[in-house]
This record gives structure tokens, sequence and C-alpha cells, in this order.
């Protein structure tokens, strides 16, 4: 292994193309491979790869990201979804950013309708599972996945958890939902 | 009229011996400080002091284009806002965008836009918000000295460094690095921002007359002053990620 934690900048020249294959964070000009970011070097003399680990993450969302969401739109067999945090980094977002959910990646069981599944205004715990810029493709499947605050559609109450399915305590009504284990009103 | 030329014949822009109102040479630099991470909400930041400039840079992003419909598909928004602070000057400058203001941070936006990787994130934006705390002539290169740092201290890909230096002309002579009352009172001004490792010229402004001969000159001086601030900009940058990368060994 190469000399390793060594602290380079954008720009900054780490070899000749001959040296080494250019891998992450790293561009070619003419004969030389620099560096994109600030981070430390990192070079394979095995494979005689050079890279470039970052010490800083962007802010951008990454897939398999565990996310929480807002249902903005559900346009069957697409829902929309805002996202505004992300629980592996403990990221808030005020901006949030775009997602969609295909009726696909709902359930590993055949789903008739996204509305069996969310509704406007949810909120969902999804994680990410394609696209590396927006709009991002989600995915609900798995127990701990799904719905984990939903309103009553017609009084607007937080709607309980009964069994499999919510339900509305003023309207005595009974909504479906894809839930969540991590549902919060019990 | 009559006025103007009795405050020039009060300030002395040079002396007999070369030397500049401020003890400088003509080829001397003003001393530059600059500090990286000074923000903690910002994803990055910097300070720089020039001279008597003080400028902080924030940048945020990359992140979602907010109104939607500036969204570009195949490459990052890159938004620029250049501010001077109400006591920023010697009378109160009014915190409304001035003309000024305007153009400028669509110059320095497109000082900076050749040096970053848009194209890796499609259909987002960056921000970078430039506040003038100070300012003593040579804002706009400051501005994009600190912004370059801060940018990088944000993690966002780019090509290279840009750092950026003005020429002045004073008393028909180019003098490095011009102050406030050098530019006001003097016959030009020639700001030049260059990406060193790649030899690239981003900015390339000019006020005043200036020879063919005398640009060549100006743009020699130009690029060795831009390589003495890209080594205090790698130091500050340097300085600061070190530490980090210690820290997490002795963590480790």
């Amino acid at each position: 292994m190469g000399k390793d934690k060594e602290v380079v900048v954008p720009g900054e020249k780490l070899a000749v193309i001959e040296e080494y294959l250019p891998r992450e964070n790293v561009y070619v000009n003419v004969d030389f491979i620099l560096s994109k970011i600030i981070g430390t070097i990192f070079r394979d003399n095995e494979k005689k790869e050079i890279s470039v680990r970052r010490i800083k993450e962007l802010s951008l969302p990454k897939v398999r990201d565990i996310i929480y969401g807002v249902v903005t739109s559900i346009r069957d067999p697409i829902a929309y979804v805002d996202i505004i945090y992300i629980e592996n980094r403990n990221k808030i977002f005020l901006n949030p950013f775009d997602s969609f959910l295909h009726a696909n990646n709902v359930s590993s069981m055949y789903v008739r309708s996204l509305y069996d599944a969310i509704g406007y205004g949810d909120i969902i715990r999804a994680y990410i599972v394609d696209g590396y810029n927006p709009p991002y493709e989600l995915s609900i499947k798995g127990r701990e996945f799904g719905v984990v605050y939903a309103r009553c559609p017609l009084c607007m109450r937080p709607l309980r958890r009964k069994g499999y399915e919510l339900f509305c305590s003023k309207c005595r009504k009974k909504f479906k939902r894809k839930i969540s284990t991590y549902y919060f009103l019990k | 009229m009559k006025k103007v030329s009795n405050i020039t014949e009060v300030i002395k822009l040079l002396d007999e011996n070369g030397i500049r109102s401020d003890g400088r040479r003509l080829d001397e630099m003003r001393k530059i400080k600059i500090e990286v991470g000074v923000l903690k909400n910002a994803d990055g930041s910097a300070y720089i002091e020039m001279g008597n400039n003080k400028i902080i840079v924030g940048v945020y992003g990359p992140k979602e284009v907010r109104p939607k419909h500036l969204a570009i598909p195949y490459k990052s928004l890159i938004r620029c806002r250049y501010e001077m602070m109400p006591f920023s000057v010697s009378d109160r400058k009014s915190p409304s965008p001035s003309r000024r203001e305007i153009e400028l941070s669509k110059a320095i936006r497109e000082a900076l836009e050749p040096a970053i990787f848009t194209e890796e994130f499609p259909r987002t934006m960056i921000e970078i918000f430039i506040e003038v705390l100070e300012a003593d002539g040579g804002t706009r290169t400051a501005s994009i000295n600190a912004a370059s740092v801060a940018l990088a201290d944000a993690g966002i890909p780019l090509r290279d460094l840009v750092t950026a230096i003005a020429i002045g002309k004073i008393d028909g002579k180019l003098a490095l690095d011009i102050n406030g009352i050098e530019d006001q009172y003097g016959d030009g001004d020639m700001p030049i921002a260059m990406m060193p490792q790649l030899g690239y010229v981003t900015l390339f402004q000019a006020d005043g007359i200036f020879t063919s001969e005398e640009i060549e000159k100006a743009f020699e001086m130009a690029k060795k002053a831009i390589w003495n601030i890209y080594e205090i900009q790698k130091k500050a940058l340097k300085s600061k990620y070190l530490q980090i990368v210690k820290e997490v060994d002795i963590n480790e």
C-alpha cells in the first residue's frame, strides 16, 4: 500500500497517467491524474489504482439511505414523496428532495392500487433504491418500512393502528395502509 | 472638477522611491489570511482578510432547486450572491442590492462555474453567499479566493481552486493588488482569475486604458501572485483537514 492519510485539495496533481488507473474522485487532465475533492489519497499498488477518499460527505441522499418523506401526490401507479429526513445520517432537509414511489416497490405481495398502501399527506419511512440525483426512487418493501404517521382524510385526526389497519376513533372508520413497525400511534 | 484635481494632488499614490500610499512596492501584495469552516450551519464556508478587506463566504448544496422551473436537466445550477454590508464602506451603503452588486454576483459566478463539475449533479443547485464585511478595493478578487475555498470545503468536486488578483495602474505604472484609494484615484483596474494548476483564465476584466504590452506584463505579474495566493488557499484547506484526519486516527 502507498502512503495513506495524505490530504489533497482539488486540482492537486496526484500521479502521471502511466502510473495508476483513475478511480473515485479523481480526473485526468492531459498527462496527469488530479484530485477532484478535498480528501485523503488512496493508492492501491496491487491493482494500480488511485482514488481520493472523502472526509466530508455531501448532503445529497444516496442509494440505501433510510429516509422519512411526505406523500405529496398519488397518481396510480406512482406516488410523489418529499424527502424531509435521512435517518442513518441524521440530516433534516428544510428544502425537501423530490422522490417517487412506484407500486412495484410497495410490497413483495400483489398490490392492486397504491391507494391501498399509502394516502395523501402520510409520512412514510422508506429507503432509496435508485438515483444519484433527484428525483430518487423509493421502496417501502419490508416490515420496518411504510406509513409511520397518517391522518384521517375526513376529520384530520391522527389515525391509530388497529391490527393490520388504521382506525379513526371519531369517524369509526378503517383505512387500508402498508403500515411500518415504526408506526407510532398504537 | 477643480475639487477632484485637488484631492489627487493631496493623495500621492506613488512617491519618488516607487513606494505606494500604504508603504508597499509596486509588485507587492497585501497580507492574506484565510480561514476555512468558520460557519457551522453552511455546508462549506471560508473567511478571508486581504489587507483591509474582510469577507465571509457560505456555500450550500448541492440541493433541490427552488423554484423548480430553474432546474437544468443536465447540470447543476450555480447561484451566487455578492452583498456588501451597510457598514462595509465609509458612507452607509443601502442594504438593497445595487446594480454593481448584481453585476459582480454574475461576474463571480461565471469565474467559479468553469471550475465546478456541474454535470455531476443534474437537477440540483449550489448556492454561494458572499458577504463583504469591510471593503478596501479588490473585493471581487478576494471574494473569488474565499468562495473557491468554501466550495472545496463543502466537498463539491472542483477541477481546481480558482484564484484571483487585481492589477492596477497608478501614475502610469502597473501595481499589484490595488487598494481602495488606488482603485478610486488610479488610472485603471484589471482583475484576473485563474485556475493555476490547469492554466485557465476564468475572469479577465479591465477598466481604464492599458496598452497591449501592459496587458502582457500585467498578466505575468498576476500569474506570479496567483501562485502565491494558491499556496495560501491550499495551506488553509489542508490545515483544517489534517486536523480532522488526525482526530479520526486517534479515535480509531
